[in-house]
Order: structure tokens, then sequence, then C-alpha cells
């Protein structure tokens, strides 16, 4: 994934969840955690999601995002019970990578 | 496409769950020949219940879209208008919300709650008009906590007061097509039909104690009620039926 793109698309999330969470965007890092810095609940996670959803045309499925964090708990020897220190921003824009080469994996 | 004479439709929004669920259910038994579902998250929780009601032999068709986006509202009617030519159901179920103090709920929650769970109603409403048949009916899913107070409640109770008074508008201005629409206010529902909620314990202890019957309800006791409003309720127009127990009595 091209460095360019990438800071593309963390910088459009980053202004996502601040619309979102109504905190300032220079508040938000990569490694800021949703639920133990942001102090995000479940809620504003689904605002979020659906918000990047639109933004870029795809859909989440749950199977994909629990696949891609136990993925991720896996890759650090973390548990399920540690979903919350895992679930970072930068957690967040792999996933949106993830779909993103998914979908243009199968453009034509 | 065109469905035979006789062929009944319904849709159900918020399908795959919970209320919704045992609303299809109901309705697979013996009120339609095809169900159209609505769910936006848990294909699997669709499939499982596609998979119980194959046995029925009622047409299922699930429509899996974000009821929070006015544009695929308007899709997922695209697809019905695709799918039918007829409907002759409606029950909005779908709903979402934060349970926490209404003091403490955040501008992006009040507006997911409400969008999802009080505008879609009428997005809905407005696309699949052109469907809906004279003798149509439209039921939506509404709580006690609209009325009354209910602790961690008050995002979703200000959401389904507005859904009430939505219906009792939409009963005035479609009665002349023919088509009733009408209310459920569902009480308190056992464990296995909540979402997680704080302080589940404590409510549910303070309303067994004032409910009646003696026993929180159910997602079938709830479905009875939709299907009453359905189909065996023909000068029923704009009303809430409160399906509770008798808790609101007491």
């Amino acid at each position: 994934m091209p460095a360019l793109h990438r800071q593309a698309v963390l910088d459009n999330l980053i202004d996502i969840v601040a619309r979102s969470l109504q905190i300032p965007a220079d508040a938000i890092s990569p490694e800021s955690r949703f639920f133990l810095d942001l102090e995000a609940e479940s809620i504003d996670i689904l605002d979020i999601r659906f918000a990047v959803e639109k933004t870029y045309g795809f859909k989440f499925r749950n199977e994909e995002i629990r696949t891609l964090l136990d993925e991720a708990a896996r890759n650090r020897g973390l548990t399920e019970k540690d979903i919350p220190e895992l679930f970072t921003v930068e957690s967040m824009l792999d996933f949106i990578l993830f779909k993103l080469s998914a979908s243009n994996d199968q453009s034509p | 496409m065109t469905n035979p004479p006789e062929s009944r439709t319904a849709l159900v929004t918020g399908g795959s769950r919970g209320v919704g669920r045992a609303i299809c259910r109901l309705l697979a038994s013996e009120y339609v020949d095809t169900l159209f579902i609505h769910y936006h998250q848990n294909d699997a929780a669709f499939q499982e219940l596609a998979e119980e009601l194959a046995p029925t032999g009622v047409r299922i068709s699930p429509l899996r879209y974000n009821l929070v986006h006015v544009e695929e509202v308007r899709e997922m009617a695209a697809e019905l208008h695709r799918l039918t030519s007829r409907l002759d159901y409606m029950v909005h179920c779908a709903a979402i919300t934060a349970f926490k103090p209404l003091i403490q709920v955040k501008a992006n929650q009040w507006d997911l709650t409400l969008h999802v769970s009080t505008r879609s109603f009428l997005d809905i409403m407005q696309n699949v008009l052109p469907l809906m048949m004279q003798g149509g009916a439209v039921v939506a899913v509404s709580s006690t906590g609209s009325q009354r107070f209910n602790m961690n409640y008050g995002a979703l109770g200000v959401a389904k007061s507005a859904l009430e008074t939505t219906v009792r508008y939409l009963a005035v201005e479609l009665a002349n097509k023919g088509i009733r629409v009408n209310g459920v206010i569902a009480g308190l529902l056992d464990q296995e039909h909540l979402p997680p909620f704080p302080e589940i314990d404590v409510l549910i202890n303070e309303t067994l104690k004032r409910t009646p019957a003696g026993r929180l309800g159910t997602a079938e006791d709830v479905a009875q009620a939709v299907i009453f409003l359905l189909t065996q309720a023909p000068w029923v127009y704009g009303q809430h039926l409160i399906v509770d127990g008798g808790f609101s009595l007491t």
C-alpha cells in the first residue's frame, strides 16, 4: 500500500472520528485506543463504521471484523478480553485498507 | 416481478433477531407467501432464520441495508420494486441506541438513534407506498419508554415517542388509500430478547413487582399483537396496543 494513500485514508479516518466523538482532530493519533483513550462507546464505533462505509462505498461484515481482531490479538499474544487495548485508530485504518484492497482485487 | 393474485407479501425491518424475528416466524406460519426480511449487520442471524423458515415454503428475501442512510433506504425500496409488485404488510422493528442517562447522550448518539429507529420508518413508507395495497397494513413497534421514564432509555424513549406520533399522522394521511397504520408498545421483555442494558437486574425486579401478569414479556407476545393489528383489526387506525402484562396500569 503506497504510504501516501495510507496517509490520506488515515487523515480521512481521523476527521470522521473527530466529527463523531466531537473531539479535536489533533487529539487523535494512530495509536489512540478507541475505548481507553478516546472514551468511545460501542454506539460511537457503529457511527464511525457507518461513516467509513459511506465514504468508501463498502460494508464491513461482522465476521470480517471478528477475524481481523482475532488475528491482531494472536499476533500480539493477546486474547479477546484485550480487545479494548487492541482497538486503535490504526487497527481501524488497517480494516479500511484491507477492504479497499479487497475491492480493488475484485475490479476488472 | 408480478406476484400471483392471492400472494401476500410483508416487509419486516430489523427482522433477523428479537421481536422482528418472532414477527417473521408468525407471518411465515400462515399470513404471507413472501417475506422480505430487512437486517443490517448480522448475516449469521438472518441465515439461521431463513433456514428455520425454509420448511414453511414461504419465499424469503434478505434486504441488507443500513437504514441510517436515506440513500440506502431508497436502494432497498428499489430492490423491493424489482422483487415484487405488491406489499401487503410493513412492520418496523429496527432500532439502535446508547443505553445511558439522557443527559449524557452525545449528538452523534442522538442522531443515530433517531435516524435508525424513527426517521427510517418515514423514509421507508415514502419509498414503498406505491407498492402498498388497498387493505394493506403497517405496524411500528414502540416501547413503554416512549411514555414514561425508563432508566438509561432516554434517547430511545424520545425516538419511540416520535415514532408513535409518526404512526398517528400517517394513519390519517394514508387512510384514504385503504392503508391502516398502527403501533404496538412493548413492555420489558425477557432477557433473551434484551440488548445489553446497564443495571438490568434492578430494572427487571422493579418491573416484575409491578406487572400484574407476573412475568416479563416475550418476543412472541409482541409478535401476536402485531399480527392482530395487521390482519384482524380493520377499523383500527392510528392506535397503539400496549403489550406489557398490565405494567402500565399499576
